[in-house]
């Protein structure tokens, strides 16, 4: 969009495309799902527009502040400074997702994880945080709904993250689900669990530790290795009686194999046991058992990670790719906005592309949005860009020793579609102490750039 | 640049190349003046561009204490011309290598993707002189943060990665006479300001309030990067 369109010529603009997506698109959970059912509740229909600065440009709205909408935020202004960028989220304080197994050990402490100012982040960054939580959309008159008031958009992302699917471990009872989640939460969500998981790391007194590992797209498909490796660390270096079990969904370990198995041979043969192929069909969180297709396993502690879906926001949204088997968002593959509208995107975990679910992800795809953005907003379309998944695990925590993986991704035009990993992706799988090391600064580094100046 | 930029530039190399002393010679708006410093060793010493070890970088403070930039002896020649673009788009020339060899190169070893950095406790900066896996080639300075790959033969140029532009070249002078090198100013991207933002409480830690700020002034030492840091990661 010309930085000049005023807003009749925007909408003209929008108009042709919007009539084809989005008609009848007014949905959620709250406002716009009763608005658009023809009953509006009394409660929200208390709840106008939220006060906020008049724009001063063509409005972005970004609803998450995990590492994709933190990135599209910082870098929209920068490549357009006249966008008028607003941040929403439920949360109020930062707690890093990626890293977090090593506070388990001591590794890292709190501080580093979690000492990253929203405040600051907008401060720097030229734009509003808004403490709010998304509850409905309605495309068609571009109106995002919060707990404290709607906001009007030009452009809306949605980097709303992940949620669990329990179900599909045989997870199903409420009961049953809140069991697990509460009691051997898996740890790839909110920071409480991760508080959660390293009590239980520091309190292990022996018996058997179970992690296990879903099936899919899962979101960080190293952590839950990485995680085992750093408990059977902990256990050596504590002299504890007990064992690392992983019961894995999968038939080979799902990225950097050469690496871990490394360590599961070299560092942990006698505290650590790698199951292959053994998904989880259901847990007994009384008797402390967990079923796999063939087997049972008894646990004296455990993290259990289910399946994983994009969060539920996408779901309450109508935004949902019905070939996902992960209810992800049905977006374009190299521009992120739903099809149909060039207004509202859907990125990091929440797009139904084959990426990698993770923070340098995130953070790559984030920078390659907000130059989508920025130049949309200005009429114009730029060439695609593959975002770029380095990684690092610590396989050793004592010392602390990673591995790391450096992947792209191709794009295959005539499928339209991302097709696996570009040929020059790179491992480094013998780990050491220099990449420890880097491995903490990959980590400061994103949260300079997401909430740094 | 405009022509009296450009004249200006050409003039003051002009006379140093009169008097033996070889200025790096910048054809861009982006120099910046600093104090002119002498690079010596831990010791004291003078270090002689011709006698600079060819298998790792220098780490020394400039243009202020708590910048660590790299000085690189190529293993051959980097001639001068190259044209290079900062990120918002000003263009510059990379003025080539100092030295009788014209192999002598430096620049702020700070990442332009996320500003790493060498710091003492570890370094994911370094220069390599034979073969970088990220780079793909030898004679690379990389970043293993994020795997990001400069030349430092083409004044910094990126050769592979997310890292937006080249790394800020160091204005370096050789005095033929002693073979003795000085830094004198920076070329290219400005980032000093964005960096002590980022990294203001851990410079304070490191140097005492406010420290890292101060210019260097007379010498500077420049360390071996495998003395300035715990460990470099290499990649």
């Amino acid at each position: 969009m010309n930085e000049n369109l005023d807003r009749r010529n925007f909408l003209k603009m929008g108009g042709a495309v919007l009539a084809a997506g989005t008609a009848g698109c007014a949905t959620g959970v709250t406002g716009s799902a009763v608005a658009g059912s023809g009953s509006v509740s009394a409660a929200i229909s208390t709840i106008d527009y939220l006060k906020l600065p008049k724009a001063k440009g063509p409005r972005l709205v970004i609803v998450g502040a995990g590492t994709s909408g933190m990135t599209i935020a910082a870098h929209a202004k920068k490549t357009y400074p006249n966008f008028d960028v607003v941040v929403v989220d439920k949360r109020d304080m930062f707690a890093s997702c990626y890293n977090s197994s090593l506070w388990y050990v001591g590794i890292i402490n709190l501080e580093f994880l979690a000492a990253h100012s929203f405040l600051d982040a907008a401060v720097n960054n030229n734009y509003i945080f808004v403490n709010a939580a998304a509850t409905g959309l309605d495309r068609a008159a571009r109106k995002l709904y919060t707990n404290n008031g709607a906001i009007d958009y030009d452009f809306l992302v949605l980097a709303p993250g992940i949620s669990y699917d329990w179900a599909k471990i045989g997870v199903t009872d409420p009961e049953n689900v809140y069991n697990v989640q509460q009691k051997f939460p898996g740890g790839f969500i909110s920071p409480m669990e991760h508080v959660t998981l390293r009590r239980k790391f520091q309190e292990f007194e022996g018996g058997t530790f179970i992690q296990t590992v879903p099936s899919g797209n899962y979101r960080c498909l190293p952590g839950p290795y990485e995680r085992a490796c750093l408990m059977a660390g902990w256990i050596k270096k504590n002299g504890i009686k007990g064992k690392v079990l992983i019961l894995d969904a999968n038939p080979e370990v799902t990225i950097k194999a050469k690496g871990f198995h490394d360590a599961f041979d070299t560092l942990y043969k006698d505290v650590l046991e790698w199951k292959p192929t053994s998904a989880v069909t259901g847990v007994d969180t009384e008797k402390k058992i967990i079923k796999t297709e063939f087997d049972q396993y008894s646990f004296d502690d455990a993290s259990i990670y289910p399946n994983i879906r994009a969060s539920t926001l996408i779901e309450q949204m109508g935004l949902v790719d019905p070939k996902s088997l992960q209810k992800e968002a049905n977006v374009d593959v190299r521009f992120y906005n739903v099809i149909g509208d060039p207004h509202v995107y859907v990125t990091g975990d929440s797009r139904n592309h084959p990426y990698s679910k993770s923070a340098n992800t995130s953070n790559t795809e984030g920078q390659f949005v907000a130059k989508v953005l920025a130049a949309r907003a200005q009429g114009k379309e730029i060439a695609w860009e593959s975002p770029e998944t380095v990684c690092y695990s610590m396989t050793n925590g004592f010392p602390p020793e990673a591995i790391k993986v450096d992947a792209k991704y191709t794009y295959d035009a005539a499928k339209d579609a991302i097709t696996g990993f570009s040929p020059d992706t790179k491992t480094w799988e013998t780990r050491d102490q220099a990449m420890g090391r880097a491995y903490l600064e990959w980590a400061q580094g994103i949260y300079r750039d997401t909430f740094g100046g | 640049m405009d022509r009296r930029n450009f004249i200006k530039v050409c003039s003051a190399g002009a006379a140093a190349l009169a008097t033996g002393v070889h200025t790096q010679l910048v054809y861009a708006g982006t120099v910046k003046d600093f104090a002119r410093v002498k690079l010596v060793d831990a010791n004291g010493k003078p270090l002689k561009a011709s006698s600079l070890s060819k298998d790792e970088a220098y780490v020394f403070g400039y243009p202020f204490v708590g910048t660590p930039s790299f000085l690189i002896a190529l293993p051959s020649a980097a001639p001068a011309g190259a044209t290079l673009k900062t990120e918002s788009g000003e263009e510059y020339s990379f003025p080539g290598g100092v030295g009788s060899k014209k192999n002598v190169v430096a620049y702020l070893a700070v990442c332009t993707h996320q500003l790493a950095h060498p710091e003492k406790k570890g370094s994911v900066m370094a220069y390599i002189a034979g073969n970088s896996e990220t780079a793909g080639r030898a004679v690379a300075i990389t970043c293993c943060s994020h795997n990001s790959a400069f030349d430092p033969a083409d004044g910094g140029r990126v050769v592979i990665g997310k890292a937006p532009q080249p790394l800020p070249g160091i204005r370096l002078e050789h005095d033929a006479a002693t073979d003795e090198i000085y830094a004198t100013g920076m070329y290219g991207a400005d980032m000093i300001e964005d960096f002590f933002k980022k990294f203001k409480g851990n410079l304070n830690k490191e140097y005492g309030i406010g420290k890292y700020r101060e210019a260097p002034a007379g010498t500077v030492q420049a360390v071996l990067l495998s003395k300035y840091s715990v460990d470099a990661d290499r990649c």
